[in-house]
């Protein structure tokens, strides 16, 4: 573990990191102005363009050009091309979650069940609230966040108590899918943090990060139930 | 990885990625439905290798799949339509991950932890 520095002079050593955000952004920007691609696109775009080039100077600092550049093209193949099934959980997993919710918005009736609540007559601090809890327990069992709140949102646009507020509406999912995102052992961030950190998903999501979630997420209740 | 054709799993990765980013930049639909197909193909071939939720999830995905379209709940239309989606977020976490494959080599990553 490197030892804790209060001089200023010892962040030079992540001048590097900063110049790769730097450059994401600016070839993001730059594909997003010459080409008709997305922003998320343009930046997914440019993550292969600016790891060529971090992989290039990495080599670059005690090697000559030519040999930076060999070098470069031969951890692409030789390695880096060998090593991208090791993330094939989480490819899968994200695209079958996808696929799933996907599928559930082409078929099930949202209007329908919108309808069914709005004749429960329930205030809608209740109804964000409850959505949210529903979210948010849908993820323990193993649920993706990126279903439910597909779901969830569609069906709270169309509610006639809560279609006039948008802005809360995307507030509440917001929160919420930040909070699930950091705690759910199904998500791919939590999946992603527990194998670079070693640990279970579980341990991860609900032993580090469980109770911290909990209380966002009461202190959206809270908010929900002064402001509305 | 596959031990028998260790470079054919990557090698899927590697069609997804351009594959989707082809709809990507022109729109055109079939290159995402390639994407799909070379998924499911990726997804049997590291099957052993997938964790159980995954397998869970993909068993899901795909019966889900079939059964709408037995049932005609959905047509193979809607489900190309979908397929972009889908490639999508594949071909997000195969960026993401050459990103993090230049920061495991990177001397600042590693003494900034």
């Amino acid at each position: 573990m490197p030892a804790i520095s209060n001089n200023l002079s010892d962040l030079k050593v992540s001048f590097p990191i900063a110049i790769v955000v730097i450059s994401l952004a600016a070839v993001s920007g730059l594909l997003m102005y010459m080409t008709s691609l997305r922003p998320i696109t343009a930046v997914l775009v440019s993550a292969p363009i600016v790891s060529t080039a971090w992989i290039f100077f990495q080599y670059h600092r005690k090697r000559s050009t030519l040999s930076s550049m060999e070098l470069t093209v031969r951890r692409f193949t030789q390695d880096i091309f060998f090593k991208m099934p090791l993330q094939r959980s989480e490819i899968v997993f994200f695209a079958g979650s996808v696929l799933i919710g996907r599928l559930l918005l082409t078929v099930l009736d949202i209007e329908w069940f919108a309808q069914q609540l709005a004749h429960l007559n329930i205030s809608a601090a209740l109804i964000l609230i409850t959505s949210s809890w529903i979210i948010f327990l849908a993820a323990l069992v193993f649920i993706n966040p990126m279903i439910s709140v597909t779901l969830v949102a569609r069906a709270l646009s169309q509610l006639p108590s809560v279609e006039n507020m948008p802005v809360t509406i995307a507030l509440v999912m917001m929160v919420t899918w930040a909070v699930v995102i950091g705690s759910s052992p199904t998500t791919t961030s939590v999946r992603i943090s527990a194998k670079i950190t070693g640990i279970s998903p579980f341990h991860m999501g609900i032993k580090w990060n469980g109770l911290y979630s909990a209380l966002v997420l009461l202190a959206l209740d809270l908010y929900l139930i002064v402001m509305l | 990885m596959n031990d028998s054709s260790p470079w054919l799993s990557p090698l899927c990765l590697v069609v997804i990625f351009f594959a989707t980013l082809t709809t990507e930049w022109t729109g055109y639909q079939p290159p995402a439905i390639l994407a799909v197909f070379v998924l499911l193909v990726f997804t049997l071939l590291e099957w052993k290798y997938l964790e159980l939720t995954t397998k869970v999830i993909a068993m899901v995905a795909i019966g889900l799949t079939l059964a709408l379209l037995l049932l005609s709940q959905i047509s193979l239309m809607q489900l190309g339509m979908l397929c972009g989606s889908v490639a999508f977020f594949a071909f997000f976490l195969i960026a993401l991950g050459l990103l993090k494959e230049a920061a495991l080599t990177s001397e600042s990553v590693n003494l900034t932890s």
